[in-house]
C-alpha cells in the first residue's frame, strides 16, 4: 500500500489516441512501484468504454467513471479526484507515459518530506519522433530560482510559467482545500493552480528524477488544439486572469475574453 | 664512552618502561583540510588510545589548534579531539629526543631527514604521496644517505614505487581508515555533484566545459568540497548524487573512498599511481566508479552518469563494488596494523640498542 491513486482522463480515442492510451496504461503496469488504484474518467462512448474495460494491472484496483457531461480536462480530472480514497493522487495524461521509477521515488520522498503537499517529477519533453527537446520543472533546482532549492514558491511561479503538473502527486485533502483545478480558467489553469497552492504556503517539491515523458506539440492533443485557436492577446488575458484569480479558492465566473 | 653507554642504557630502560615518545613531524596546513595530514593525526590519536605516547611536532610555533582572528585551527577542520592531542614545536625548543624515542618525518621533508641525521632517536619516513618524495630531494641523494632505513606508507603501490627508487628499505604499509563520520543516508539525494581536484585548478574548467556542452543541465549544482571541516564535508557529501575526482598525483585517494562509504558514485581520472582499491583483475581497473584516463572526458561522463542517476539506472554492481572497496579501509584494521607495527618496531629498537650496548661495553678499556 502506497496510498496513491492515479487518474487518467480520457476524452477520445480517435486519431491514434487509442494506441497512446494503451502505452500510458502499460507504463503504469511497468512501474516498479505501482499506485494502489487507477481511476479512468472517460467520455460516454461505447468504443472508449470497450477499450478501457479491457485494462487489467496486477495489484492495481482499476475504477472506470463514465462522464456524460463536459469532458474538458479540468472537469474530468476533478471528477476523478471526487472518487479518490487514498491520501495522495496523481495524474497521467492519456497520451503520455509515467516512468517506471516515478512512484518508487515519490514513496521514498513522502517518507522524508512529510511537510510537502505536492511532488512534481522532472518531465522529459520529446517531439513526435521521440527526440529529446528538453526538461520541465527542473528549474526548481537552479540556484536562486526559489527560496528553497528544489521547491516552488509563489514568487518563483509568478515569474516563471514553464511548469507542468503532469505526473504531479498531491495530497487529496490539500487539493480539496484549495479548490482543485479551475475549469473556468483556460490556457493558464496550471499556473493558476501552482500560484494558489504556493500562495496558501503549501510546499511543492520537484523530485530530481525523470518521472514523466510528454510528447510535445502532438497533433490532436486537447491542449495543442486549443492553443491553435488563441492569439497573443488572449494568452495575455489568461495570464493576467491567473494572477488575479489565485487568491480565490472558488472557481469564479470569468468574463470570457 | 661511559656517557654513551649510559645513554644507551637509558634508552633501553625508557623503551622497557614505556617511557618513550613518537614524534610525528607535521606541516601546518593553516586550517586547510589535507588528507595526508588528517591521516597523520589519525595515527597519533590511535596510538595514544592504545597507550603509546605519540604526539605532533611542528617546525614553527605559530600553528593554531583553535581558530582565531589569525585564521583557522586544527579543531576547525579536523575536530576538537584532534586539537587536544599533544603538540610541540621545534622552534619553541620543546623537544628533547633520546635513543628510546622515534621521529616520523613526512616524505616531502628530505631537508629534515638531512638535518636530523645525528639525532639519537630512531627516524622513520612517512610516505603518503609519490609526487612529493622527490620534491626537495637533492640530485643524486637517496633517503639512505640521510640514514633512513624505515618507511611507512599507505599503499602497496606506493611501497613498490619507493623500492624502485631507493632499493631495499624496511617498508611497511599501514592502510588509511575512512572515518566513521562518512555514512550512507536513505534521505533522497539532491542534484548536487561534489567535485574535488588537486589544487582546485581543474574544478572550474570541468564545470564550465560541462555547462557549455550540456546546457540542459545548467540547474545542477556543483559543490567544490574545499574549506570545510571533516564533519561538514561528510554532511555535505550525503546530499550529493555524484562526485568528481581528478588528482593525478594521488597515492591513495581518500576522497573517492569517502564517497564510496557515503554511497556516492565517483566519476574520476585514474591517477598515475593506481591504488589497490582501484585495481581489478590483471591490469584492469575495478568497476567501482566511472573511470577514465583522460580528464577531457570528464564532462561527457558527468552527462552520462547524471542521466543514469535521474533514471535510477546506475548499475547496482557499481554500488556493490564501491562497498567492497571501502571495506578494506576500516578504523579497526588501521588500528590493528598500526599498533602492531609500532610494537614490533619497539622490540626491534630494543634489540638494536642492546646489540650496540654489547659492542660498546666490549670496547671499554679493562681497568686492572
Amino acid at each position: 500500500m502506497n496510498n496513491i491513486t492515479l487518474i487518467i482522463p480520457v476524452h477520445s480515442i480517435d486519431n491514434g489516441l487509442d494506441k497512446l492510451l494503451d502505452k500510458a496504461v502499460k507504463s503504469v503496469e511497468d512501474s516498479i512501484v505501482k499506485p494502489d488504484s487507477l481511476i479512468i474518467v472517460h467520455a460516454k462512448n461505447a468504443k472508449i468504454k470497450k477499450q478501457v474495460s479491457g485494462y487489467k494491472i496486477p495489484d492495481v484496483d482499476i475504477k472506470l467513471i463514465e462522464n456524460s457531461g463536459d469532458t474538458s480536462f479540468q472537469v474530468q480530472l476533478n471528477l476523478g479526484v471526487e472518487n479518490v480514497t487514498t491520501t495522495y493522487f496523481s495524474y497521467l495524461a492519456m497520451d503520455d507515459e509515467v516512468s517506471k521509477i516515478w512512484f518508487k521515488n515519490v514513496v521514498n520522498n513522502i517518507k522524508y518530506e512529510q511537510d510537502a503537499a505536492c511532488f512534481l517529477p522532472i518531465n522529459v519533453e520529446t517531439d513526435m519522433n521521440d527526440n529529446f527537446i528538453g526538461f520541465t520543472n527542473e528549474i526548481a533546482w537552479a540556484t536562486g530560482f526559489s527560496d528553497k532549492q528544489g521547491y516552488l514558491d509563489n514568487n518563483a511561479v509568478l515569474n516563471y510559467f514553464n511548469l507542468t503538473f503532469d505526473g504531479m502527486v498531491i495530497k487529496k485533502e490539500v487539493y480539496d482545500e484549495i479548490g482543485g483545478i479551475k475549469s473556468n480558467i483556460k490556457l493558464t489553469f496550471i499556473i493558476e493552480f501552482f500560484l494558489r497552492l504556493t500562495y496558501n504556503d503549501y510546499q511543492v517539491k520537484v523530485i530530481p528524477k525523470i518521472g514523466y515523458k510528454h510528447t510535445n506539440q502532438r497533433e490532436g492533443s486537447l491542449f495543442v488544439e486549443y492553443k491553435k485557436t488563441i492569439g497573443g492577446e488572449e494568452s495575455q488575458f489568461w495570464l493576467k486572469t491567473a494572477k488575479k484569480e489565485y487568491f480565490f479558492t472558488e472557481d469564479r465566473e470569468i468574463t470570457a475574453y | 664512552m661511559e656517557n654513551k653507554i649510559e645513554n644507551i642504557k637509558n634508552g633501553l630502560e625508557n623503551l622497557k618502561n614505556n617511557n618513550y615518545k613518537i614524534y610525528y613531524f607535521v606541516p601546518d596546513t593553516k586550517g586547510n583540510a589535507i588528507a595526508s595530514v588528517a591521516n597523520t593525526y589519525e595515527h597519533v590519536k590511535i596510538l595514544r588510545e592504545n597507550g603509546i605516547d605519540a604526539c605532533l611536532l611542528h617546525e614553527k610555533n605559530d600553528y593554531l589548534l583553535y581558530g582565531d582572528d589569525k585564521g583557522s585551527g586544527i579543531a576547525d577542520w579536523l575536530g576538537e579531539e584532534y586539537a587536544k592531542l599533544p603538540h610541540y614545536s621545534v622552534e619553541k625548543n620543546e623537544v628533547n629526543v633520546g635513543l628510546g624515542d622515534f621521529v616520523v618525518i613526512p616524505e616531502i621533508f628530505s631537508n629534515v631527514m638531512e638535518s636530523t641525521i645525528n639525532f639519537p632517536a630512531k627516524r622513520i619516513v612517512f610516505a603518503q604521496s609519490y609526487d612529493y618524495i622527490l620534491e626537495i630531494l637533492d640530485f643524486g641523494k637517496s633517503w639512505k644517505d640521510y640514514g633512513i632505513t624505515d618507511v611507512i606508507t599507505t599503499s602497496g603501490s606506493l611501497s613498490n614505487q619507493i623500492k624502485g627508487l631507493f632499493g631495499e628499505l624496511n617498508i611497511h604499509t599501514i592502510p588509511c581508515a575512512i572515518s566513521d563520520k562518512f555514512t550512507k543516508s536513505d534521505i533522497p539525494k539532491k542534484p548536487y555533484i561534489a567535485i574535488h581536484t588537486r589544487g582546485g585548478e581543474k574544478t572550474s574548467r570541468i564545470i564550465k566545459s560541462f555547462f557549455l556542452k550540456y546546457p540542459q543541465f545548467r540547474w545542477i549544482t556543483f559543490r567544490d568540497m574545499k574549506s570545510m571541516s571533516v564533519q561538514e564535508f561528510a554532511d555535505e557529501l550525503k546530499d550529493c548524487c555524484l562526485a568528481v575526482w581528478v588528482d593525478d598525483i594521488s597515492s591513495f585517494g581518500t576522497f573517492p573512498l569517502e564517497c564510496f562509504k557515503t554511497g556516492v558514485p565517483v566519476i574520476g581520472v585514474v591517477p598515475n599511481l593506481v591504488p589497490e582499491w582501484l585495481k581489478g583483475e590483471g591490469d584492469t581497473i575495478k568497476e567501482n566508479g566511472i573511470w577514465t584516463n583522460n580528464v577531457l572526458q570528464i564532462p561527457d561522463l558527468i552527462n552520462i552518469a547524471f542521466k543514469s542517476w535521474m533514471e535510477d539506472n546506475i548499475p547496482e554492481s557499481i554500488y556493490k563494488n564501491m562497498e567492497d572497496s571501502v571495506k578494506l579501509y576500516t578504523p579497526n584494521l588501521m588500528n590493528t596494523v598500526l599498533v602492531s607495527y609500532y610494537k614490533n618496531l619497539i622490540k626491534e629498537r630494543q634489540a638494536e640498542l642492546s646489540s650496540i650496548l654489547i659492542n660498546e661495553e666490549k670496547q671499554q678499556p679493562v681497568v686492572s
